[in-house]
């Protein structure tokens, strides 16, 4: 078993779980993903004001909310590429609150854009090698694990991602985002736009790769979808937090339903 | 079959400078007007050596160190602060014609107005097929030739030449996947006027005798090939290199040689007509090509 993380010590990786075993993560286990009070926008008005987020190791964590409601300018506000004026972000223990870009992919976040998440002219094994560049040594190995994981990958290494499909788009770029085993994976609407069969096989890695260890925060407008493999889900509006719990509950709550979720 | 001899030169000159702008204009996305003047730093600085001693690869360290440094100059000192507060590429554009202006000026100053003599000893003739060279030109080929080479394997092959396409690609998501994109970006202008010093002093080598403008009156020639290439596509630009080249001294053959950056820029223009997205066919597009 491969430990997670990029430049920490495998001791302090995912607490205390046994190796064998990282989905196991009990309910109590600590977050990995800490954002407190995150005021984020572009300019100078606010677009998300004081939002607070937790994702914990092998858990999946969605965010929902309406179209327009800040939940991609929270996740460019967690992964640094955006700055926010108030509020902290941490990984574990580790304050990353408005660290460049480049800096945070170090602590062990991996970010992936809804869109504009793949280099066009790059190969899809560049793209691949480019996840890995903070890496040490050659990411041979993990390109030849992400082409088992994504078997479609394979047959297009050398073909530049800008012909890809916008399936096989989405899985590269989720491989990308996983090359680093980050302790902390941001999925921009990761089905957005995707046909039906793509959706389910891009929500069956989604959740296999949570049973392998990292918190993933991931943002879809699939809200059912979502919801329901949510071991916990928030509510955003206006760019505030609105609702949580765990994910199959809030999808019980008939009023949310009818408000943010529709039918 | 002379004049094609003659274009093969200068296609080499002009590949060597236009290749440098093309990666310097798709790794950073602004339009360097001062351009010219990292081939006349080179120039100058060739000379300058020259004066000295006849050694060749001297003569091109320091074109090629003298053009370096006004580019990182040029980044650390114009580009970069405006780009950070997000300057338009307009106000790039504009400011990047200042410099050139105010450098020509400062040339001048330290040169003087009139032509310097520079020229080497590397001039016997060679008769190779229907060409006939002599030492510098067969020297200008083979060196652009494996610079040339260099930039392709670098950019295709090294972590660095990578991250250089990511870059161009997508600055903000290269940054995510932790390329420091700044460091890249000065590199690249580094890299830029090496190249563009280079081709400077091989270009006032070729012509025997050059002033503060002979960067700037090029930079039509360059943006020509750039153009004709695809815009910001490195192999284009090799391709349209080549052709501006042997059209213009070909045509210098048979028609005034004082119209040759004339030919250049009707080859410019009949492109922009009918094939405004460059030679180069349209399935290689992208980034650094
Ligand atoms: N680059 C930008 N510059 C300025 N304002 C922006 C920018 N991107 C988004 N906004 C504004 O921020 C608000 C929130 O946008 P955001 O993309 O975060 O919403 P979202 O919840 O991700 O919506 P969607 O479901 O459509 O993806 C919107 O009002 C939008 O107009
Ligand atoms: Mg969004």
């Amino acid at each position: 078993m491969p430990t997670w993380g990029v430049s920490v010590p495998p001791d302090v990786l995912q607490g205390e779980e046994k190796p064998g075993a990282p989905g196991a993560s009990s309910p109590s286990s600590a977050p990995t993903l800490i954002v407190e009070n995150l005021t984020v926008g572009y300019g100078s008005a606010p677009v998300v004001q004081d939002v607070s987020i937790r994702a914990k190791p092998g858990e999946l964590t969605a965010i929902v909310g309406p179209n327009g409601a800040g939940k991609s300018t929270l996740l460019k506000g967690i992964a640094g590429v955006l700055r926010s004026t108030t509020g902290s972000v941490r990984i574990g223990d580790d304050d990353v609150t408005n660290l460049v870009p480049e800096r945070i992919v170090r602590r062990g976040l991996s970010y992936v854009p809804q869109v504009a998440n793949v280099f066009p002219s790059l190969s899809v094994r560049e793209n691949l090698e480019m996840g890995w560049y903070i890496g040490h040594g050659d990411g041979k190995h993990r390109v030849e694990e992400m082409c088992e994981m994504f078997p479609a990958l394979r047959d297009s290494l050398h073909r530049p991602a800008r012909t890809l499909s916008g399936g096989q788009r989405m899985m590269l770029a989720f491989a990308r985002g996983l090359m680093l085993k980050p302790k902390v994976l941001l999925l921009d609407e990761p089905t957005a736009g995707l046909a039906p069969k793509i959706v389910e096989q891009v929500w069956s890695h989604v959740l296999e790769i949570k049973a392998s260890g990292p918190a993933i925060l991931v943002v879809e407008q699939n809200t059912r979808r979502s919801l329901r493999d949510a071991d916990w889900g928030y509510v955003l509006t206006n760019g505030r937090n609105n609702l949580e719990g765990p994910g199959p509950e809030l999808l019980a709550d008939k009023d949310l339903v009818r408000l943010y979720i529709g039918g | 079959m002379l004049g094609v001899g003659f274009g093969l030169v200068t296609a080499a000159i002009v590949a060597l400078s236009t290749v440098a702008l093309s990666l310097q204009f798709s790794v950073t996305r602004s339009i360097n007007f001062a351009h010219g003047e990292l081939m006349t730093i080179g120039a100058y600085a060739g000379y300058l050596v020259a004066k000295h001693t006849s050694d060749l690869p001297l003569q091109a360290i320091a074109a090629m160190a003298a053009g370096a440094l006004l580019a990182w100059f040029l980044n650390w000192g114009l580009f970069r602060p405006f780009a950070r507060r997000g300057g338009s590429n307009l106000v790039l554009f504009v400011i990047s014609v200042a410099a050139s202006l105010i450098l020509q000026n400062v040339f001048q100053l330290i040169f003087g107005a009139s032509y310097v003599d520079y020229h080497t000893s590397a001039t016997r003739a060679y008769h190779v097929g229907p060409f006939q060279w002599t030492t510098i030109d067969i020297v200008i080929m083979v060196v652009a030739a494996a610079v040339l080479l260099f930039m392709h394997l670098m950019i295709r092959r090294t972590k660095f030449g990578k991250a250089q396409r990511a870059v161009a690609d997508d600055i903000l998501l290269a940054r995510t996947a932790g390329v420091g994109a700044e460091r890249i970006i000065s590199l690249t202008w580094v890299l830029d006027g090496a190249i563009a010093g280079l081709a400077g002093m091989f270009l006032a080598l070729q012509v025997g005798s050059f002033t503060s403008t002979l960067g700037f009156t090029y930079l039509l020639v360059v943006f020509s090939a750039a153009i004709v290439g695809g815009i910001g596509k490195m192999y284009g630009a090799m391709l349209g290199s080549l052709v501006i080249g042997l059209v213009m001294e070909v045509s210098a053959m048979y028609i005034n040689p004082s119209y040759k950056e004339t030919m250049a820029f009707l080859i410019l223009v009949l492109v922009l007509l009918f094939r405004p997205q460059g030679i180069i066919p349209a399935l290689s597009e992208g980034a650094v090509r």
